[in-house]
């Protein structure tokens, strides 16, 4: 490779690196270069096949009304409401506006919206699918019809899925209020769930002479109402009571303990599993403290060994010269320890050499009596620096070691003596280096082919041991869980509720800032009131007039800026605040880029409902 | 020679940063603290290589920009979280002089020639009068190799662990490797 050489370049300081320091282009071309996911909604060919069962119940009506001309209003509002961000600068009139164009089943966070599982049914037998949670829904034979009215036979794709706590109600967009008699209630939820089935593509409805089982898994006891959610009417239906099913009791305690057990087990095996198969990738080298004890020793000999023949080849002797009768000598004794390569020769002189360094030097400079003579290395096994002292007087002279008439005989003698043994211990030295190379290869094979199989191996037990736990874990849920049993007759949303009203305790005049104090305008506020499984919801903008709370009882507030942010109130601030009058809470505000669900829920502090 | 290194982190901290790694992975927005932590020496690495600070501050953040889309696929194997962040610095960097055909840049100065020079035994400041061109044309005559031990030690100052860590080779081999590059070099200036 070409170069080019540039000196003594001028130093950058790091304020002037920390200037170009942009963490946010990063993120925006990350974002750029990121796949992005698409909303379930809009993955499916099931939105043009939804036009054609329009005519179907009341039921399939809730999502079929994606494709009619409210649906195409729908679809354009959500794109609306994806546009407020960067510099988009928001004025309190539009958050009525902002608010009235929202979708009805409007998910806060598009990438966040809980997935489908899809189960593939036989729709000319009895069927029964079980969803994670422990849920079951049973269809009987010939449950579906299609659009034109016909039983359908053969295989149907269905897609199901279920939402149990305030951050899955929150991430479903899924509107959690119920009108009823002139008042508006919100819902505590004892589980909802979401279904839909297709064949070749086409929404299939539900046979209006059959009814569809469900049993789902719930944490909440007691009966609760059904209802089924109308997106045409914005409304919930009323459908009647659930039965509810107790769980068989398990011995939880010591299913625990093994589970706690296995954990752990796991989790040491993780962090002592070497993966040779990728660390050898692309030759990587391996970092030495993951090497095998017999591995490291192997390595240390092949070092032990080109350490000794670097030193060896510090011993090289230097090849005598004769002296050249024109040129000028010098007689001084050598530490043969300091030049090993010169402790052979005898009676050995050292001749100014013809360097132009060396040009100041005048014979007469021959007589003056020096008081230091230092011999130092010049050019490796070839010339000297002599330094010459006299008083202040320092004089340096490249010079080159010779030997006169005899001597030099002597000394070639001597040098291939010494030539023929630093050839052959250098040699030997070569041969071991090899030796123990090869036997440095062999070793690493060794402990790779080892490594791989152990490696094969763990992977197999921690496999096992996950599915185990995995299983144990599933039972301990279950053993908490009711079942809830009642029918449906359509597809869409269905959800076992009992409505409630706003938290009491309570009223004030509530408005929400940033941590600097900076005004916030929130569409949409969110509000948990920890004993109840319920997520209500204010629409407002800057000033919620009557934000009714519990002091006594666990409040979270929590809503998603314009910008995407999710900001969230400190539980402190309701805890310990004002029954009436205004309040200002504090909002913390988090990055628009989450991306998980669990992301999510660590910041609200409001666990996975189990197995979901 | 003294080196001082702000590479090397306690254990208690390494742990930390796998903390760190760990939500970056799960959250990019949070990769935001490992970016202001490596991005001065990821830099002055790039920086080394190539001719000019527009470019090398472009490569920088196309290191960061791989490293936080590849972050899934990261790792702990032993070795710190910047040994994996100069492996993608110095594939990227060789890959944009290649893609802009550039000439690699060997960046030297006279304190960093009078080490490479003390090392070889010239002290004398009349010999590094005399030497100091030829041994700027030598190292720029090394191999890849060779020429980055000779940067990262005498004109980056990284103390050989840290060497050996980039180049993923122990430190007593650093060492071992950096004592015969410079016998090259002193028999490449004897050529001359």
């Amino acid at each position: 490779m070409k170069k080019k050489v540039n000196k003594n370049r001028e130093k950058l300081s790091s304020e002037e690196i920390a200037k170009r320091r942009d963490f946010g282009s990063l993120m925006k071309q990350f974002a750029a270069v990121k796949p992005v996911q698409k909303p379930f909604y809009k993955t499916w060919g099931f939105i043009s096949g939804a036009a054609a069962v329009v005519v179907g119940t009341v039921a399939t009506v809730v999502y079929m009304n994606m494709n009619s001309p409210a649906s195409e209003q729908r679809q354009a509002e959500t794109a609306t409401q994806a546009a407020p961000q960067g510099d988009y600068t928001y004025n309190h009139s539009d958050s009525v506006k902002f608010v009235g164009k929202a979708p009805f089943i409007n998910p806060p966070f598009k990438n966040l919206d809980k997935e489908f599982n899809t189960y593939k049914v036989d729709a000319s037998k009895k069927t029964e699918i079980s969803y994670p949670s422990g849920s079951k829904v049973i269809f009987p034979k010939d449950a579906f019809m299609d659009a034109a009215g016909n039983i359908v036979k053969g295989e149907v794709e269905v897609k199901y899925r279920e939402f149990h706590d305030p951050v899955d109600f929150f991430l479903s967009g899924i509107p959690m209020t119920y009108d009823s008699a002139g008042k508006t209630y919100t819902f505590e939820s004892a589980g909802m769930l979401e279904l839909y089935a297709f064949q070749n593509g086409e929404v299939v409805r539900v046979n209006p002479s059959k009814r569809i089982d469900i049993e789902l898994a719930s944490r909440q006891k007691g009966k609760f109402n059904v209802y089924q959610l109308d997106t045409a009417g914005k409304n919930w239906v009323y459908k009647g009571v659930d039965k509810v099913k107790e769980p068989v009791k398990q011995d939880t305690k010591e299913m625990n303990k093994d589970t706690v057990l296995l954990a752990s087990q796991i989790t040491q095996q993780s962090t002592t599993l070497v993966y040779p198969d990728q660390l050898d990738s692309k030759g990587y080298v391996w970092p030495y403290d993951s090497l095998t004890a017999p591995v490291k020793k192997a390595k240390n000999e092949v070092q032990d060994v080109q350490n000794d023949i670097a030193k060896i080849e510090q011993t090289k002797p230097v090849q005598p010269k004769k002296v050249d009768p024109k040129r000028y000598t010098f007689n001084i004794d050598v530490d043969p320890k300091e030049f090993p390569e010169l402790a052979v020769y005898k009676n050995l002189l050292f001749e100014i050499g013809p360097d132009k360094e060396n040009s100041f030097w005048k014979p007469e400079m021959g007589k003056v009596t020096w008081d230091d003579a230092l011999i130092t290395e010049h050019k490796k096994g070839e010339s000297y620096l002599l330094t010459l002292k006299k008083g202040k007087e320092k004089r340096k002279l490249i010079v080159y070691p010779v030997f006169e008439g005899a001597n030099y005989d002597v000394a070639v003698n001597e040098y291939m003596k010494k030539l023929e043994e630093y050839n052959k211990v250098l040699g030997q030295k070569k041969e071991e280096e090899k030796k123990k190379q090869a036997d440095y290869e062999a070793q690493v094979k060794k402990m790779k082919e080892e490594q791989k199989l152990q490696q094969q191996k763990m992977k197999e037990e921690q496999k096992k041991q996950q599915e185990m736990m995995k299983q144990q874990q599933q039972v301990m849920q279950q053993s908490n869980k009711v079942t809830r049993l009642f029918t449906i007759d359509g597809f869409g949303i269905w959800n076992c509720d009992t409505p409630r009203s706003f938290p009491k305790g309570a009223v004030v005049k509530a408005t929400f800032t940033d941590q600097t104090g900076g005004e916030l305008i929130l569409p949409v506020i969110y509000q948990v009131d920890r004993i109840m499984n319920a997520l209500f919801t204010y629409y407002g903008g800057a000033v919620i007039e009557q934000f009714r709370y519990n002091p006594q009882s666990g409040t979270q507030v929590w809503a998603v800026t314009l910008d995407g942010r999710l900001a969230v109130a400190s539980e402190s601030d309701f805890r310990n605040g004002p029954v009436s009058g205004s309040k200002s809470f504090k909002m913390k505000l988090f990055d628009a880029n989450l991306n998980s669900e669990s992301e999510i829920r660590k910041i609200l502090n409001i666990g996975f409902y189990a197995s979901n | 020679m003294e080196v001082v290194s702000k590479y090397h982190i306690t254990e208690e901290k390494q742990r930390q940063e796998l903390l760190e790694i760990e939500a970056a992975k799960k959250s990019p927005a949070k990769f935001e603290v490992l970016y202001n932590r490596y991005h001065e020496q990821i830099f002055r690495y790039v920086y080394q290589r190539v001719d000019d600070k527009d470019s090398a501050f472009d490569i920088t953040q196309q290191v960061f920009l791989k490293a936080l889309t590849k972050l899934d696929k990261y790792e702990y194997k032993g070795v710190p979280f910047s040994s994996w962040l100069y492996r993608i610095a110095k594939s990227e960097t060789y890959e944009a002089l290649r893609q802009n055909q550039k000439l690699r840049a060997v960046n030297i100065d006279d304190p960093g020639l009078s080490e490479v020079l003390g090392e070889m035994g010239e002290k004398e400041e009349r010999l590094e009068e005399l030497y100091g061109a030829q041994l700027a044309d030598a190292i720029a005559e090394l191999d890849e190799e060779d020429l980055q031990l000779v940067e990262m030690r005498f004109f980056e100052k990284r103390a050989f662990k840290e060497i050996g860590e980039i180049l993923e080779i122990t430190e007593n081999n650093a060492k071992v490797k950096l004592y015969r590059v410079i016998d090259k070099l002193r028999k490449m200036i004897v050529r001359k």
